[in-house]
């Protein structure tokens, strides 16, 4: 059922729905005039249909000819799944993703890693999935790195009348290279357990990007993490963005809105005093992001923080009597538990004025 | 004297309940066995097993796990020279070890504690699309092999099923099964590598802004 208050916007707003439904997010932007680009994929309540897809039906709105490009940031699975299933609606969208996966080791490390007994999703299966879409006639495949414009339209093209783009901001060349030499010495040294993750499965190759229309701009932060290197996250971000284009005036933090992604200059010199701030929550094992430490200094920094889904929901799972008995003889303690998907979604009715209209669905939340 | 009730066998007896958890039955008539061959032995089983699931289908290994033919056959060769009278699929009736299962669920561990580990877990038995279960287990009730197997990331198997013993009794099991990665030799893993890089050539790739 399409949910409540569910209209397309206007061909002169600018929108950014963040969906997150507690373990992955994807990001769907309108830039203008029916052009709509997908950043990541997680999937809807349902379990099956990816959030953005479901929330362009529920529009009335066709992904098949309306979305020009998807971006995968990286391949870890709670920004990944479905995103398959996206490429394979979106027969109009180029496929964008970081230069370094789309070197033959890298894949080739996946190919032999995911060779594994297992039906667990795994991002590396979703992303040679991805792959082998691409391989069909007019598909087109393009490789990002720091200063990629992976989407650009000048001001006659869009009704709003503002010079648009979409602008990589990493991963750095050094963090790049660094990446290569990894997957080089690892390929030939894969562990012989099997394993639902890799060693090189860290967020340094996450394309952190800037959505810049007019004087609007609007920061997406993905994984990227802060390193010390000036040369890699975080730092390298600032090195080369400070001072150029307008301070954005809404941010989704990055990497769940961890400590360890976190960096001062980030929101003194690329956001904006009064930048509006959105969160999607991560939970596996116990442990949560963001904590509520993290929520503290968010919201301090920002005019107003939003999470996309606040609470998971305790599932009532009713096992055969005997396996219930058995569960509480082996000592094992056993919970379920879900997130909605939910959705913030923020439009620009005027995007050089800054004016935006900022509504909540399916459990996201202000805090 | 039969397989289960033979002492410092944790690695047999890991490698044989694979073959029956999923509730084929295979007997273990008596048994003789030389722990050290045994050891040696296993080391070459590991190996070969490893090797013959090393391909690109990601279930296959998953699948040559359950094909009954090919394990009989290759505990076989495991267990000969070690006095093993007999391996073979026979009626459920006698010399008989089997596992039924009530409740399997496959998880991966996301965290090791001091006295527990937690995973996440995907119920196979209900059909879950995407794991919503979370499970701690109390490390205490794992043995040596579950215990080197153990890390971050690892994924496994629960079985929660109803084990007939060889003398006919009857008893209800949670049982834990680690999956190993198959082995690849450095030609596969270069065999790889030039087919992706021959996939990636075929693509059309083009570097100018989306519009």
């Amino acid at each position: 059922m399409p949910w409540i208050g569910m209209t397309p916007p206007q061909d002169d707003e600018v929108e950014i729905s963040v969906f997150g439904p507690g373990y992955g997010e994807s990001i769907l932007i309108h830039a203008g005039s029916g052009r709509w680009i997908v950043i990541d994929s997680c999937l809807a309540d349902d379990r099956r249909t990816p959030a953005p897809l479901k929330y362009m039906s529920d529009i009335g709105l066709d992904a098949s000819t309306d979305v020009c490009a998807v971006v995968a940031t990286h391949w870890h699975d709670d920004h990944i799944k479905g995103l398959s299933a996206i490429l394979r609606a979106c027969v109009k969208a180029d496929y964008w993703y970081s230069a370094a996966l789309t070197k033959g080791e890298f894949l080739a490390f996946l190919a032999v890693h995911d060779n594994q007994p297992t039906t667990l999703d795994r991002g590396g299966t979703e992303m040679l999935k991805c792959l082998e879409l691409m391989e069909e006639p007019g598909r087109k495949i393009k490789r990002l790195l720091e200063d990629t414009l992976v989407a650009d339209w000048p001001a006659s093209r869009l009704a709003h009348g503002h010079a648009t783009r979409l602008l990589a901001l990493s991963p750095s060349s050094k963090q790049f290279d660094q990446f290569l030499r990894m997957i080089g010495a690892e390929l030939y040294e894969l562990p012989l357990k099997a394993k639902t993750r890799l060693t090189a499965g860290r967020n340094d190759l996450s394309i952190a990007s800037v959505l810049e229309v007019g004087a609007l701009s609007v920061l997406l932060g993905a994984d990227l993490e802060h390193c010390q290197d000036p040369d890699l996250g975080w730092a390298a971000v600032i090195h080369n963005r400070s001072g150029k284009g307008p301070k954005s005036a809404a941010i989704k933090v990055p990497h769940h809105g961890s400590a360890g992604a976190h960096h001062d200059q980030v929101w003194s010199e690329l956001l904006a005093e009064d930048v509006v701030s959105v969160v999607t929550p991560w939970s596996l094992a116990g442990k949560k992001l963001p904590t509520e430490t993290d929520k503290v200094r968010i919201s301090s920094l920002s005019k107003a923080a939003y999470i996309t889904a606040e609470k998971p929901q305790t599932l009532k799972k009713r096992y055969p009597r005997a396996v219930t008995k058995h569960i509480r003889r082996s000592r094992v303690e056993i919970t379920s538990s879900v997130y909605r998907c939910g959705h913030v979604r923020i439009r620009f009715p005027e995007a050089d004025l800054g004016k935006q209209v900022i509504e909540l669905f399916n459990g996201a939340a202000q805090y | 004297m039969t397989l289960h009730s033979l002492t410092n066998q944790d690695i047999f007896d890991s490698r044989y309940e694979e073959t029956v958890y999923s509730g084929e039955k295979v007997a273990d008539l008596d048994a003789k066995v030389n722990y050290d061959d045994y050891k040696r032995r296993s080391r070459e089983f590991n190996k070969g097993e490893r090797l013959k699931t090393a391909s690109h289908d990601p279930d296959s290994a998953f699948k040559s796990a359950s094909n009954s033919n090919c394990k009989t056959e290759t505990i076989n060769e495991l267990v000969a020279p070690m006095q093993l009278r007999a391996v073979q699929k026979i009626s459920s009736r006698s010399g008989v070890r089997s596992l039924t299962p009530l409740m399997e669920w496959e998880g991966s561990v996301e965290a090791i504690e001091s006295d527990e580990f937690v995973a996440r877990l995907l119920n196979v038995t209900t059909g879950e699309l995407l794991p919503t279960e979370e499970a701690s287990f109390p490390l205490s009730e794992l043995n040596d092999i579950q215990r080197d197997n153990l890390e971050v990331g690892a994924i496994f198997r629960w079985v929660i099923g109803l084990q007939r013993l060889p003398n006919g009794n009857k008893q209800r099991v949670s049982e834990l099964f680690f999956r190993r990665l198959p082995a690849h030799s450095e030609r596969e893993i270069n065999a790889a590598v030039a087919s992706i890089g021959m996939q990636l050539d075929a693509l059309d790739w083009d570097d100018a802004p989306s519009r």
